[in-house]
C-alpha cells in the first residue's frame, strides 16, 4: 500500500469538517424552511402557502412597503453618502480627515444603539422634538418620528456608509491626468464631471445601491422600534412567529430571501464588471478647490448638518447614560446626572450578565468565524478546482440571508432533536446565538482573509525558503505577519457585528444567553432609559478599546485620505 | 562556492513545453547569464535551480551533488528577485539578518555579518529604515545584501535591474560585477537585455522557445551568432538569404543565410564616389540619429539594409532619397546555420 501523505490527511479532514458545517448550518436550514413552505399533508409539493401569502392584504402591503423602503433608502443614502464622499475626497474642504473618520464610525456602531438614540432624541417625547416645540412655542410636536419617514430617517443616517466608502475609494482611484487631459481639450468643470468623474464613480454607486437595498429590505430594528405599525416583511415574520404561524413565517422568510438573493446576484454581476484603470501609472487625484464663496459656504453647511445628524445620537447616548431615569420621567430633559447607571450595571450581576454574555459570544463567534475563514480561504486559493469554487459559493451564500430570515430558519431547522446534531436540539441553547453570529459574519470575515491571502506575494515565501527557512518558520515569520492585518480585520468585523447584534438575537435569545442589545431594548421598555444608554456606551467603549488595541498591534484599521 | 550542471531538464505546464532538454555547465565562480525574450523559460529554469519548481525530468548538480529533490532551504542558494521580495514588515537590518537568524546564528555573528553586508552595498546608515522608505536602488541593494549575508554557494539574480532607471542600472550593473568578482560567488544572472548581458557576463546562454540556442562568451556570441535568432536578438544585424546573394555580390558564399552587422557595411554617397568594384547601389529611405551613430535604412531593390555610420563629428549626414553605394568586406560576412543545426550546436 502506498504511504498516505500527511497533507492529504489534513486536507481530507478539513474538507470533511467544512462540508459538515456548511451542510448542517447553511444548507439544511435553507432547504428545511423551503420544504416547510411547500410540503403537504399528502404526498407531493404544494405552493398553497405562497398563494395564501399573496391572498392576504397585510402580506402584500408588507411586501410593497419593504420595496418602497428599499428604494427610498437607496435614494436618500445615495444623496448623503455620495455628497459626503465628494466633500471629504473631491473638494478641498476643512476638517476633511476628521469628518472622514467620524463618517466611517457607522461601520462599527451597532444599528440598534443608534435607533434607540434616535428614539430618545426625535420621538414624541424625545429631547430634540420637545426642545423645538418649546423654543417655537408650538401646540403640536414639529414632526412625527415614526412610520415610513421615521424608518427612512434612521436608514439614511446609518446605512449611507456603503455609498460613502465606495464613492470615496472611486474618487481616490481616479487618474488625475484624465481630468487634466479633458481640461486641455477645452472641457468645462461641469463637462469634466459628467464625462470623466461620473462614469468613473458610476459602478461604485451602482454596487452601493444594491448593497444598501439588500440591507434596507431586510432591516429589522428600525421598522420594529420606530415603525409604529408600519408593516415590513421583517416585522411580519416576527409577527407570524409570535402568532405561531410558522408556515406563514417560513413563506415570508423565503420571499424576503428571494428578494435579497436576487439583489446579491445582480450585485456580484456588477461587482465583477467594475472597471479598473488599465493605465500602468496613474496620477494621484488632487482635491479641487471650491472657487465660489457662496457655494463653498453652502456645501460646508450641508456637510456639517449631515454630520450633526450622524454625531448627535452618539453624543446623546453618552450624555443620557449619566442621566437619572426617574428625574427624566417627570420632565422632558433629565435633571440629575450621576455615575449611578454605570455603578448599577457594573456592580449588579444580573444587570451586568448581558454585557458578559455579549462579550463572550462575540469573541467566540469572531474566533470561530475567523478560523473557518482562514481554512476556507486557504483551500479556495490553493486548490482552484470545482470543489473550491463550490466552497466559495457556500461561503458567499450567507450574505444573501437576511438576519431576520436566518433567525426563523434556525428555529425551524433546530427546534427539535436532529441526528445531524448528534441527537441534540439547538434552540434554547447558549450556543445558538454564537452559531447565528458566525453565519451572519462568515462572508465578510472570509472576504477579508481571502483578500489578504490572495494579495500575499509568493516571492516572499520563496525568498524566505531560499534564505534557509523551513515551511513552518516561513509561515510563522513571513506569511502570518503579512496576512495578519486581513485576519484581524475579519475578526474585528465579526466581533463588532456580533457585540451589538439585535435582529437574530431578538428571535433566538433565551434566559441564559440574553445579549446586551436585547437588554438595552428591554430596559427602554421598562422606562429605564439611563441603563439602556449605559449598555449602549459600554458596547461602544468595548468596540473602541478593542479596535484601538488591534490598531496598536497591527496598524490594521488605517483610515487614510 | 559551486559549479552547476543542468542535465536534460524538461518542464511543461498544461501540455505546453516551457523547457526542452536544457543542458548547461556553469563553472565555479563564473557569472553566467540566461538571456532571452520574455516567456522563453529562463526564469523557470532559475526557479527550478532554486528549488521553487520541480522539473518534469532531468537532474541538477551543484558541486557534483544531485540536488534535484532537495528542498529550497537545503540547496545553499540565494536569490535576488525581480521585485526584490523584501519583507514589508521588517526593516533593512531585519531583512538582511533574516537568513542568518533562521539558520540559528549567534546574535553577535548576526550583527557583525549584517553590518558587513550592509557596508558592502553602502547602506550601513540605513539599517533601521523601513523598506517603504527606501528608493528603488536602495531596495535593490538591500536585496543583494540579504542574499549575500548567508554566504551562499550560488547567487541567483532574476532581472534585478529591470526596475531601475537607465543611469542607476548602469552603475548598479558594474557594482554587481565588482561584488561578484571580489567574492567569487558562482552567479546566474537572468535578463532579456542583451547589452546588459554582454557587459556583465563571463558566459551567456541564449534562450529561445524553451531551448538554449547558444552558449558562449559574449564576444563569441556577438561575432559568430551562428543562428538568425541569435544574430537578431544580440545586436542589430542584416540577414540575407541565399536567393538574394547575387544582388549583393555574394555569390561566392556557401551558406543558406548570412548575417552582416550594420556597422560593418561601408557606405558613401554615389554622386561623390567612383564606382567601387563589387559596390551595391541603394537609396536611403529612412535615417535614425542615435547620438553616437547614424543608422541608415537603405533600399536595395526590394530589400532593406541597415547601415550604421559612427558619428565622428566632422561627417555630413546623408538625407533620405540619396542614392548610395555600399561595400561589404568579406570579414563582415557571418554564416548562419539552420535552426536545428544551431540548436544542436
Amino acid at each position: 500500500m502506498p504511504p498516505v501523505k500527511i497533507n492529504q490527511v489534513i486536507y481530507t479532514v478539513l474538507w470533511g469538517l467544512l462540508i459538515y458545517i456548511i451542510a448542517v448550518f447553511i444548507i439544511f436550514p435553507v432547504f428545511h424552511t423551503l420544504w416547510q413552505t411547500t410540503r403537504t399533508d399528502g404526498a407531493g409539493i404544494s405552493f398553497n402557502s405562497y398563494r395564501m401569502f399573496f391572498a392576504m392584504s397585510v402580506n402584500t402591503l408588507a411586501l410593497k412597503n419593504t420595496l418602497r423602503i428599499g428604494v427610498a433608502t437607496v435614494i436618500c443614502c445615495m444623496a448623503v453618502g455620495v455628497f459626503m464622499a465628494f466633500f471629504t475626497h473631491y473638494f478641498r474642504t476643512r476638517f476633511a480627515k476628521t469628518i472622514h473618520v467620524i463618517l466611517l464610525s457607522a461601520f462599527v456602531l451597532p444599528g440598534v444603539i443608534i435607533v434607540i438614540a434616535f428614539i430618545q432624541l426625535y420621538s414624541e417625547t424625545g429631547i430634540i422634538t420637545q426642545s423645538l416645540k418649546r423654543i417655537f412655542s408650538l401646540n403640536e410636536i414639529p414632526f412625527k418620528f415614526a412610520g415610513f419617514s421615521g424608518i427612512l430617517f434612521v436608514h439614511t443616517f446609518t446605512q449611507y456608509v456603503f455609498f460613502y466608502i465606495n464613492t470615496a475609494i472611486a474618487i481616490n482611484s481616479l487618474d488625475y491626468s484624465l481630468i487634466e487631459s479633458a481640461r486641455s481639450f477645452g472641457a468645462s468643470r461641469c463637462r469634466v464631471f459628467f464625462d470623466i468623474i461620473f462614469p468613473h464613480i458610476r459602478p461604485a454607486v451602482l454596487t452601493s445601491s444594491l448593497m444598501t437595498f439588500a440591507l434596507a429590505v431586510s432591516s429589522f430594528s428600525a421598522p420594529y422600534l420606530v415603525g409604529r405599525g408600519y408593516r415590513m416583511m421583517s416585522t411580519q415574520i416576527l409577527q407570524s412567529k409570535m402568532n405561531n404561524q410558522m408556515t406563514m413565517a417560513a413563506t415570508q422568510v423565503m420571499i424576503l430571501m428571494l428578494i435579497s438573493m436576487m439583489t446579491m446576484m445582480v450585485y456580484s454581476y456588477f461587482n465583477r464588471k467594475q472597471f479598473r484603470s488599465d493605465t500602468a501609472k496613474i496620477k494621484t487625484f488632487r482635491r479641487v478647490p471650491i472657487d465660489s464663496r457662496p457655494l463653498n459656504v453652502l456645501i460646508h453647511f450641508a456637510a456639517y448638518l449631515i454630520l450633526f445628524f450622524i454625531v448627535i445620537p452618539v453624543i446623546g447616548i453618552i450624555g443620557l447614560s449619566f442621566a437619572d431615569s426617574s428625574s427624566w420621567m417627570l420632565d422632558i430633559f433629565p435633571r440629575r446626572f450621576s455615575m449611578d447607571n454605570y455603578i448599577q450595571v457594573l456592580s449588579r450581576g444580573r444587570i451586568f450578565a448581558p454585557v458578559k454574555n455579549s462579550l463572550f459570544m462575540a469573541l467566540t463567534a469572531a474566533g470561530l468565524a475567523t478560523t473557518l475563514a482562514v481554512i476556507t480561504s486557504t483551500i479556495i486559493l490553493k486548490y482552484q478546482n470545482f470543489q473550491s469554487r463550490l466552497l466559495n459559493f457556500f461561503v458567499m451564500l450567507p450574505m444573501a440571508i437576511p438576519a431576520s430570515t436566518l433567525g426563523i430558519m434556525m428555529i425551524s431547522a433546530f427546534n427539535e432533536k436532529r441526528s445531524i446534531l448528534f441527537n441534540h436540539s439547538l434552540v434554547g441553547t447558549y450556543g445558538i446565538l454564537v452559531v447565528a453570529y458566525i453565519i451572519l459574519s462568515i462572508t465578510i470575515v472570509s472576504r477579508s482573509t481571502y483578500t489578504a491571502f490572495s494579495n500575499f506575494n509568493r516571492e516572499y515565501e520563496f525568498a524566505s525558503r531560499g534564505l534557509g527557512a523551513g515551511k513552518i518558520q516561513t509561515f510563522c515569520r513571513i506569511f502570518f505577519p503579512i496576512v495578519r492585518p486581513g485576519i484581524i480585520n475579519g475578526f474585528a468585523l465579526c466581533f463588532m457585528r456580533s457585540l451589538g447584534e439585535y435582529t437574530v438575537s431578538a428571535l433566538l435569545y433565551g434566559v441564559h444567553n440574553r445579549p446586551v442589545s436585547i437588554a438595552m431594548v428591554n430596559a427602554l421598555h421598562d422606562f429605564d432609559a439611563g441603563i439602556s444608554m449605559t449598555y449602549g456606551v459600554l458596547i461602544i467603549a468595548m468596540g473602541v478599546v478593542f479596535l484601538s488595541l488591534i490598531n496598536m498591534k497591527s496598524k490594521t484599521i488605517q483610515v487614510q485620505i | 562556492m559551486g559549479s552547476i550542471r543542468f542535465n536534460q531538464i524538461f518542464k511543461s505546464y498544461d501540455g505546453q513545453v516551457i523547457l526542452h532538454d536544457i543542458r548547461i555547465e556553469i563553472n565555479d565562480g563564473e557569472l553566467f547569464t540566461f538571456l532571452g525574450p520574455s516567456g522563453c523559460g529562463k526564469t523557470t529554469l532559475l526557479r527550478i535551480l532554486a528549488g521553487f519548481e520541480k522539473p518534469d525530468s532531468g537532474t541538477i548538480e551543484i558541486n557534483g551533488q544531485d540536488v534535484t529533490r532537495f528542498i529550497p532551504e537545503k540547496r545553499h542558494i540565494s536569490m535576488v528577485f525581480q521585485n526584490y521580495a523584501l519583507f514589508p514588515h521588517m526593516n533593512v537590518f531585519e531583512n538582511v539578518s533574516y537568513g542568518l537568524r533562521v539558520r540559528g546564528a549567534a546574535e553577535k555573528t548576526i550583527r557583525a555579518k549584517t553590518a558587513q553586508c550592509l557596508d558592502m552595498v553602502s547602506l550601513y546608515g540605513l539599517a533601521q529604515r523601513d523598506i517603504n522608505e527606501l528608493s528603488g536602488g536602495e531596495q535593490q541593494r538591500v536585496a543583494i545584501a540579504r542574499a549575500l549575508a548567508v554566504s551562499p554557494g550560488v547567487l541567483l539574480l532574476d532581472e534585478p535591474l529591470s526596475n531601475l532607471d537607465a543611469r542607476l542600472r548602469e552603475t548598479t550593473k558594474m557594482e554587481i560585477r565588482e561584488l561578484q568578482k571580489n567574492l567569487g560567488i558562482t552567479t546566474i544572472f537572468v535578463t532579456h537585455d542583451q547589452q546588459e548581458a554582454m557587459s556583465i557576463s563571463d558566459r551567456i546562454a541564449v534562450f529561445h522557445g524553451g531551448r538554449i540556442v547558444r552558449t558562449d562568451s559574449p564576444e563569441d556570441i556577438y561575432n559568430h551568432p551562428q543562428s538568425a535568432f541569435v544574430a537578431g536578438f544580440i545586436g542589430e544585424s542584416n540577414i540575407i538569404e541565399r536567393k538574394d546573394f547575387n544582388r549583393f555580390g555574394l555569390s561566392f558564399v556557401d551558406a543558406e543565410k548570412i548575417c552582416i552587422r550594420p556597422q560593418d557595411i561601408q557606405i558613401m554617397e554615389a554622386a561623390r564616389a567612383g564606382y567601387p568594384e563589387g559596390g551595391i547601389t541603394g537609396r536611403i529611405i529612412r535615417m535614425e540619429f542615435r547620438g553616437s551613430a547614424m543608422m541608415y535604412h537603405v533600399l536595395v531593390e526590394s530589400i532593406i539594409i541597415k547601415v550604421m555610420v559612427f558619428n565622428t563629428g566632422g561627417c555630413r549626414s546623408m538625407s533620405p532619397g540619396t542614392t548610395v553605394l555600399m561595400a561589404i568586406p568579406s570579414h563582415a560576412i557571418k554564416t548562419i546555420m539552420s535552426h536545428n543545426a544551431a540548436c544542436e550546436n
